[in-house]
């Protein structure tokens, strides 16, 4: 696999001005409602005795699970951002980029400092618990799937990439890293906060949600908005390149559990147990009779959405949540 | 330090197209003078975006190393945003004068601004505390003293001089930040590291004392009529109240932090080596005077 880095820098000219009016308009947002995680969020509201010690525990884990999640956007967006300038894609990307990837910063940051005051932040995940012998179960056994091809393919033929690796991978075109990072994982996520902050009662879990949405909304619009205007130019080799893209992101990463255990095919029952008690708290968290109908309409969302891109996103089979 | 410094950059929002009022700068000046001011501005905003891929650079590669503070990996994300800020409030003051300038004439320059920064960076071979030591060091080190300088002699006009000074109070995080970097890190490395480290710096030398923001060292490298013009301007948009530096005060003020580098580094156990010398440089005089 050849790399973006093999490649000479950006060539002049440099367009500062702005050449991409809808990504332009998103910096300007950007910049206008930035936000201090240490001064916007009111912490000092924060009241720990309204929650017994596992809901606390529980919390804690959330938390810092959120926190190494965004840790991990820390790293992939600037790796996004190297990649337009080695594309000579319009430098409105790259400004735009810029700030995206501080609001990751701050959304970790948020998140650490959360669970501090639920107990303190955790830097790994505790380790897991020895595997159960093998119980027998009513759930039809899925069908492992590729990151590629339709909803039900078969197994992968080679390691799906990360995003910090496909944005430097040269064979993978920009558009794609941009199909499954931005317009699957980040509108989920999106839509998944969206319906989250109104089950949250605690006054500054709310608040964290509600100023991470509104980073988030902007960093799903740049992706459609910037596959919309690239969309007359791409040939189909590379509306194939997105779709399978899409199509991984949501198959192999969402309903494959990666950000909600519940889904994964043998889940962490603890996992998902504690994340129960941090949504009924009204912290955060999930529940899968909860998730589940805001993750379905969701992917038919972005379905609909990529239509419009002359994207065909097929219809997925879930062992829990049935056609999705 | 590191953590304050981070503290400090998120509290530090602003936007160039609402927080700065450029209404009347430059108004007295003539047309040339503008027109220099505006290629003034415009070198600088090639430098600030140049300053976006730098910090997504480096910290790329803070990520793939192991434990790397993540109060480094906030510094340098928020270094990226005033990175951008800080070029489109350039571009913006080379709009106002006329026209922002969106390629060097001289190829020269154009490689100065374009040397593989993120294959530099990234490479595994590449020491990530050479790369980090010569970019957040020696380079922002530069970069500070030479906008310091302008921001000693502002001009008169309000909004300008809220730019330079709030760009100097970004640059003077991005430099100390630097020197955090190198006190917690070049006391504990190996022989081999400090062999890099100081090639590194000396490659980086090289590029600055080759012109790549005090432009009179471009000449050195050859001479060309946008060369020439570029530097002229320097000191026809310095006499013209328009936020430059004049010639001279830019070779001083990069010697100093050259020096200040030099000095620090040493304490530090890093020698920082001038490159070799490279045909000797005409005079600013002698670039005015040309035809």
């Amino acid at each position: 696999m050849s790399s973006i880095l093999d490649r000479d820098d950006r060539a002049f000219p440099l367009l500062l001005g702005p050449t991409l009016p809808a990504i332009r308009t998103l910096y300007r947002r950007a910049k206008r409602l930035a936000w201090d995680p240490m001064l916007s969020i009111p912490w000092d509201q924060f009241d720990p005795t309204r929650y017994s010690t596992e809901v606390r525990e529980a919390g804690r884990l959330y938390y810092s699970g959120r926190a190494w999640g965004e840790y991990g956007a820390i790293s992939e967006s600037p790796a996004m951002q190297l990649r337009y300038d080695l594309d000579d894609l319009e430098p409105d990307l790259s400004l735009f980029w810029a700030l995206r990837t501080q609001e990751e910063a701050r959304h970790a940051e948020v998140s650490a400092h959360m669970a501090d005051l639920l107990g303190g932040y955790l830097p790994e995940p505790p380790a897991p618990p020895a595997p159960a012998p093998p119980a027998p179960t009513a759930l039809p056994t899925p069908v492992p799937t590729p990151p590629g091809g339709d909803g039900d393919g078969p197994p992968p033929s080679g390691p799906y990439l990360g995003t910090r690796a496909r944005a430097l991978a040269a064979d993978i075109p920009v558009e794609a890293t941009i199909a499954g990072l931005v317009c699957v994982a980040e509108t989920v996520v999106y839509d998944v906060f969206v319906a989250l902050i109104r089950e949250l009662r605690d006054p500054v879990a709310k608040e964290i949600f509600r100023f991470i949405l509104r980073d988030e909304i902007r960093h799903c619009e740049f992706g459609w908005e910037y596959l919309a205007h690239r969309q007359s130019q791409l040939g189909p080799e590379v509306i194939d390149a997105c779709r399978t893209a899409m199509i991984s992101m949501i198959r192999d990463v969402e309903l494959g559990g990666y950000r909600s255990p519940w889904l994964r095919v043998d889940p962490d029952q603890e996992a998902v147990r504690l994340e129960r008690i941090v949504f009924e708290a009204g912290l955060g968290g999930v529940t899968p009779e909860w998730e589940g109908p805001v993750l379905t309409a969701s992917i038919a969302g972005v379905r609909e959405r990529a239509a419009t891109l002359g994207i065909d996103i097929p219809i997925f089979h879930h062992h829990l949540l049935g056609n999705v | 330090m590191v953590r304050q410094l981070y503290l400090d950059a998120t509290a530090d929002r602003w936007d160039p197209e609402t927080d700065i009022d450029l209404t009347g700068f430059g108004d007295g000046a003539t047309e040339a003078q503008r027109r220099s001011g505006a290629l003034v501005w415009s070198h600088r905003a090639w430098l600030e975006y140049r300053g976006i891929g730098e910090s997504e650079t480096a910290l790329v590669r803070m990520c793939l190393e192991r434990d790397r503070e993540v109060d480094v990996k906030y510094l340098l994300s928020a270094r990226g945003t005033a990175k951008a800020l800080a070029a489109e409030a350039c571009w913006m003051v080379a709009e106002h004068l006329g026209g922002y300038l969106d390629t060097p004439g001289s190829p020269v320059l154009a490689g100065l601004l374009r040397d593989r920064l993120a294959r530099r960076g990234l490479h595994a071979e590449v020491d990530p505390d050479a790369f980090v030591v010569a970019h957040f060091v020696l380079g922002d080190t530069i970069d500070l003293a030479l906008w310091q300088a302008a921001a000693d002699e502002p001009g008169d006009h309000e909004g300008l001089r809220a730019l330079i000074a709030r760009l100097v109070a970004a640059k003077a995080r991005h430099a100390a930040f630097g020197w955090a970097y190198a006190e917690a890190r070049l006391l504990q490395i190996t022989d081999g590291q400090r062999a890099a480290v100081e090639a590194n710096l000396t490659a980086v030398l090289e590029r600055e004392r080759g012109g790549l923001r005090a432009v009179a060292g471009l000449a050195d490298r050859g001479r060309d009529p946008f060369t020439d013009e570029l530097v002229v301007a320097h000191d026809t948009a310095a006499g013209a109240d328009l936020g430059a530096t004049s010639n001279e005060r830019t070779a001083r003020a990069l010697n100093a932090a050259v020096y200040e580098v030099r000095s620090g580094l040493a304490r530090l156990g890093i020698s920082l080596t001038e490159p070799s010398p490279l045909s000797p440089a005409p005079t600013i005089a002698a670039i005015q005077e040309a035809p």
